[in-house]
């Protein structure tokens, strides 16, 4: 407790910041420096997926027809409804109802298990036909020569998207937690909306996912 | 957030926003059967960064949020930007490029070994 006062509104500030105000506004903008890097490390997956869609079509068109659209816009649906419930969970905390707060924030985090049991589907059926990354390719009925580059660049997009959703699923259950213990307030709940950020990003980058990998014309 | 006067967006206005996402969803999926050529995936990629604006907007509070926050987020985009636009310059500037010459395994270029003794 040495490193930390409570101020007249009962928020606990650490001795760096002036007061609660601005420890709020410095976590909140450490978030959002994070997610400037999150966008950087993705964009590296967008442009090699632009640079190999724009030299071979073909595999690309391919390699979206063993995807199931369908199973793709359930997911994007299931993201949009975490989302909304997300957003909708730090309302709640806001107007002090830490109940109703609580409830989204398990409805949220259910959704990301739907996501994933969704996308657990969609692996384990294109592993078992062959559809598998890089040289444990086996599939050999592919009418273009190196369908493998279009498992290859999947993979790789939708396996980083998806230990986002599983981190997202841990920050949300640690924020549950908190919440619980009553750690958060009306005034205090940055922790809640730091998360939150990150939980929209890793809807935000599923947006761009979907049409490039699932709808492919 | 206690320190940017606790702003709250209406709860009407939150499931409008989740409505209007799901509608941009279907004309996603609705869009792709039709078949523009290369402008599908222009098409695809702008009713997506709608979405993205949108949930940025009021999903992420960036409706209530302070100006350095967004400068900092959207110097991500204008730097994807960036990196999209020289990796474009780079690839479609190539004379040889053409789907088919590059399905097939590159030539290894001889164009230096003969200019090679020229230099005397």
């Amino acid at each position: 407790m040495s490193t930390a006062r409570i101020d007249e509104q009962g928020n606990k500030v650490y001795m760096q910041y002036t007061d609660a105000s601005q420890q709020d506004a410095t976590g909140k903008h450490g978030v959002w420096l994070f997610l400037v890097t999150e966008v950087m490390m993705f964009s590296g997956l967008f442009v090699a997926y632009a640079i190999f869609k724009s030299i071979y079509p073909e595999i690309f068109y391919e390699g979206h027809k063993f995807l199931d659209w369908r199973m793709g816009a359930l997911n994007t649906v299931v993201l949009l409804s975490s989302s909304l419930t997300m957003a909708l969970s730090i309302y709640y905390v806001q107007k002090g109802k830490n109940a109703v707060a609580m409830g989204h924030l398990a409805f949220t985090l259910l959704c990301g298990a739907a996501f994933m049991v969704i996308k657990y589907f969609e692996y384990t059926h294109k592993i078992h036909e062959g559809l598998t990354p890089g040289h444990f390719f086996t599939y050999a009925n592919g009418e273009t020569a190196n369908l493998a580059l279009y498992f290859g660049i999947y993979y790789c997009m939708t396996g980083l998207h998806g230990i986002h959703v599983l981190t997202g699923m841990a920050l949300i259950a640690w924020v549950m937690y908190r919440l619980k213990k009553g750690e958060f307030s009306p005034t205090q709940y940055t922790a809640v909306e730091g998360v939150g950020l990150f939980w929209h990003l890793v809807d935000l980058i599923w947006i761009y996912l979907f049409p490039l990998l699932y709808l492919v014309s | 957030m206690a320190g940017n006067g606790n702003h709250t967006t209406s709860l009407n206005t939150y499931l409008k926003v989740y409505g209007a996402l799901l509608v941009l969803t279907v004309l996603t999926v609705w869009i792709a059967q039709f078949h523009f050529g290369a402008l599908n995936t222009v098409i695809a990629m702008f009713i997506a960064t709608i979405k993205v604006l949108v949930v940025m907007y009021w999903f992420m509070h960036l409706n209530h949020d302070t100006t350095l926050n967004k400068v900092v987020i959207g110097s991500a985009f204008f730097f994807v930007f960036v990196f999209f636009g020289f990796i474009a310059i780079d690839v479609f500037s190539r004379h040889n490029f053409s789907t088919t010459e590059l399905s097939k395994p590159q030539p290894v270029q001889q164009q230096t070994t003969e200019e090679a003794p020229k230099a005397e």
